[in-house]
């Protein structure tokens, strides 16, 4: 869907290029976001210094950090409930940073859905192609589409109140897209939901979003919601970005120790254990890692602390010679009572040379 | 016995309620239709006479005549009632999104001095009034030093002098649950409102004020039934000329030592308002369903 095709075509103009102007298309290398030194600072609490980003058309990025990170205070900015202290917002090349919420296309799934609870689920998803001036006919059209595409067009006459958590998500996703925003900007949107409506919900999300064909922005602290979803990911802390890349590049060449950390299990040993040369860390994921066979050398000796079951496998945590508890993962649950007779003894641990990253700070 | 404990611990409630409330309205209601004693109280035989009395006045020959005397006082109350309770909302409103708005602590402090005059009893305080409107008042002393006027305007004795007692007296009672519903009201339902391009005029429209409602009909309530009955405000304020039912109930039961009439003028009044409350209750209750 084009956002040509778009009906609003009186109160559209007071919109940022909701609609845009013929021969003024972007080009698709062109990004749709771009936040250039942008800084927020709350008194002496600095919530985002220095964030470069680009984001571009269509792409589904995300922002992925601990709570307190400043990842929804980046979404806000983007929206245009908050104002940076310095650094400036792009939107196809044009600034917006001054322009508030409601003349920005970018439309926002809250993350408590803040559905209107005076209004009907119709009434809800109505109310943007009101506020845009479309016309009566086109908005009534509009409505039943948007709730088809989310499943919930037998709910159009009730109120959110009578509404599950998981429905209700479905209205507020429904609301967001109805008004065919340019951007679309999911805050944490599955943190209410059980864990098997959150997956349900992941794969609504990748539908949704192929079809919608526009840019989505998601914030979570979930890494594993981010890997799955995302096309591009941003991890942050402390209000500064760690690193920005595809899921494969945070997953397998983290730049730092804070992602290698953050995203999936990471054993984070120094390099001076391994007599690699440099100052640093050196990065291996625990499935990476065995039991060295009789007779290797291995990369790292240590005692084995404790031989965990998981259930797909079994996990070894190997204490090596400076106290630091590294973790192993092999599949072979039925070797159990076998693997738990080596606690206490000195095992060697070894890995694949393409299995480990060397990392800076 | 843990279940019959929360019912017993209404009992006390229930007794003041039955015994404070319920009994001496119902005095009320029987006074209502038994014939005046020559010297106030009531007696019987049982009558309609009382509230005949409201619609019709006796000629000399006992021949009854249409009078719209008391018909007139109880429009102008129901009038100005319910022109202090809108006065109230409009004044009311814009105060108590302003308190909303602070910090926790800057409300605590303004909700505090809301609720400052009733400090002071309203007699006090109506008579204040009196002393900035009467014709040697403050206001108009004022307004001939300054030149601007040659001689005292009128400021008392009038249905506008009335309307501003009452709004000042019983404005606090539309700020209050006003307040109450604005403090609820999630600040994130106006932030969405305005990421689906709703202007401030829009949100303040579409969101604020209907969320708002119940607040405004419960404070429009608050306001409209005490300020129905209300005597001291068209007493002190309002004259002779102003009258209000409360002024009227209270010379029944004085001046004129006709109790059997005052308790008709009070049941009136009381089924009048309990008539609107319960509308107002079912149309509220009508709206939440569909």
């Amino acid at each position: 869907m084009s956002p040509n095709t778009n009906p609003a075509t009186r109160a559209s103009s007071k919109v940022v290029g909701l609609q845009n102007a013929p021969g003024a298309e972007p080009s698709i290398a062109d990004p749709i976001i771009q936040l250039s030194d942008v800084t927020l600072q709350f008194g002496e609490f600095k919530a985002l210094q220095g964030v470069n980003l680009a984001i571009n058309p269509g792409e589904f990025f995300t922002l992925l950090g601990p709570s307190g990170c400043g990842k929804t205070s980046l979404l806000r900015l983007i929206a245009g409930f908050q104002s940076p202290t310095s650094g400036n917002i792009e939107l196809d090349g044009k600034d917006v940073t001054a322009v508030p919420p409601h003349r920005r296309p970018i439309n926002t799934v809250f993350q408590n859905y803040a559905l209107f609870p005076h209004m009907t689920v119709a009434q809800n998803v109505r109310f943007g192609l009101e506020m845009l001036g479309w016309d009566g006919g086109a908005a009534d059209a509009r409505v039943p589409e948007v709730l088809s595409l989310v499943g919930m067009n037998g709910f159009a006459t009730r109120r959110p109140d009578a509404l599950s958590g998981g429905q209700q998500q479905r209205v507020a996703l429904a609301r967001a897209l109805a008004p065919k925003p340019r951007v679309l900007l999911l805050d944490e949107p599955m943190s209410a939901l059980d864990l098997k409506l959150r997956k349900e919900t992941q794969n609504e999300l990748k539908r949704l979003h192929r079809e919608a064909g526009i840019t989505f922005i998601l914030v979570t602290h979930d890494q594993e919601e981010a890997l799955t979803l995302s096309d591009r990911i941003a991890v942050l802390r402390w209000g500064e970005i760690k690193q920005v890349g595809s899921p494969e590049e945070i997953y397998c060449s983290p730049a730092n120790s804070y992602v290698a950390d953050f995203i999936g299990e990471a054993n984070l040993i120094r390099t001076q254990l391994l007599g690699v040369s440099g100052d640093g860390m050196v990065m291996v994921r625990p499935e990476d890692i065995s039991l060295a066979n009789a007779g290797e050398s291995g990369r790292i000796s240590g005692i084995v602390a404790d031989v965990r079951f998981l259930g797909s496998g079994i996990e070894f945590v190997v204490r090596t010679a400076d106290g630091e508890l590294l973790r192993a993962r092999s599949a072979g649950a039925g070797r159990l009572p076998e693997f738990r007779s080596l606690i206490g003894a000195d095992v060697r641990l070894t890995w694949p040379e393409s299995a480990q990253q060397t990392l800076g700070g | 016995m843990r279940t019959h404990s929360p019912f017993l611990l209404t009992v006390p409630a229930l007794i003041v309620l039955t015994v404070f409330m319920l009994v001496p309205l119902g005095f009320g209601v029987a006074y209502s239709f038994l014939t005046a004693g020559p010297y106030g109280g009531a007696e019987l035989p049982l009558t309609l006479e009382p509230y005949r009395k409201i619609l019709f006045e006796r000629d000399f020959d006992e021949s009854l005549y249409f009078t719209t005397t008391y018909i007139s006082i109880i429009a102008r109350s129901v009038i100005l009632a319910g022109a202090a309770a809108l006065l109230c909302a409009v004044l009311g409103f814009p105060v108590a999104w302003f308190i909303t708005c602070r910090s926790p602590k800057w409300q605590g402090i303004l909700i505090f001095v809301v609720t400052l005059p009733f400090w002071v009893n309203s007699l006090v305080r109506t008579y204040c009034w009196v002393l900035l409107l009467r014709d040697q008042g403050l206001i108009n002393n004022g307004l001939q030093e300054l030149g601007l006027t040659s001689a005292p305007l009128g400021l008392m004795y009038n249905d506008g002098a009335t309307l501003l007692g009452l709004v000042y007296n019983f404005l606090p009672f539309m700020i209050l649950p006003v307040y109450a519903a604005l403090e609820r009201l999630d600040p994130r339902l106006i932030e969405a409102a305005h990421d689906l391009y709703a202007s401030r005029v829009s949100v303040f429209r579409r969101i604020i004020v209907p969320l708002a409602a119940p607040g405004m009909m419960a404070g429009s309530l608050m306001v409209f039934a005490p300020a129905l009955g209300y005597f001291l405000v068209p007493d002190l304020l309002g004259g002779g000329k102003s009258l209000m039912i409360g002024n009227l109930i209270q010379m029944a039961f004085t001046s004129s030592r006709d109790w059997p009439f005052g308790s008709a003028l009070s049941t009136v009044v009381t089924a009048g308002v309990m008539a609107f409350i319960v509308v107002s209750a079912l149309r509220g209750k009508k709206r939440n369903a569909t």
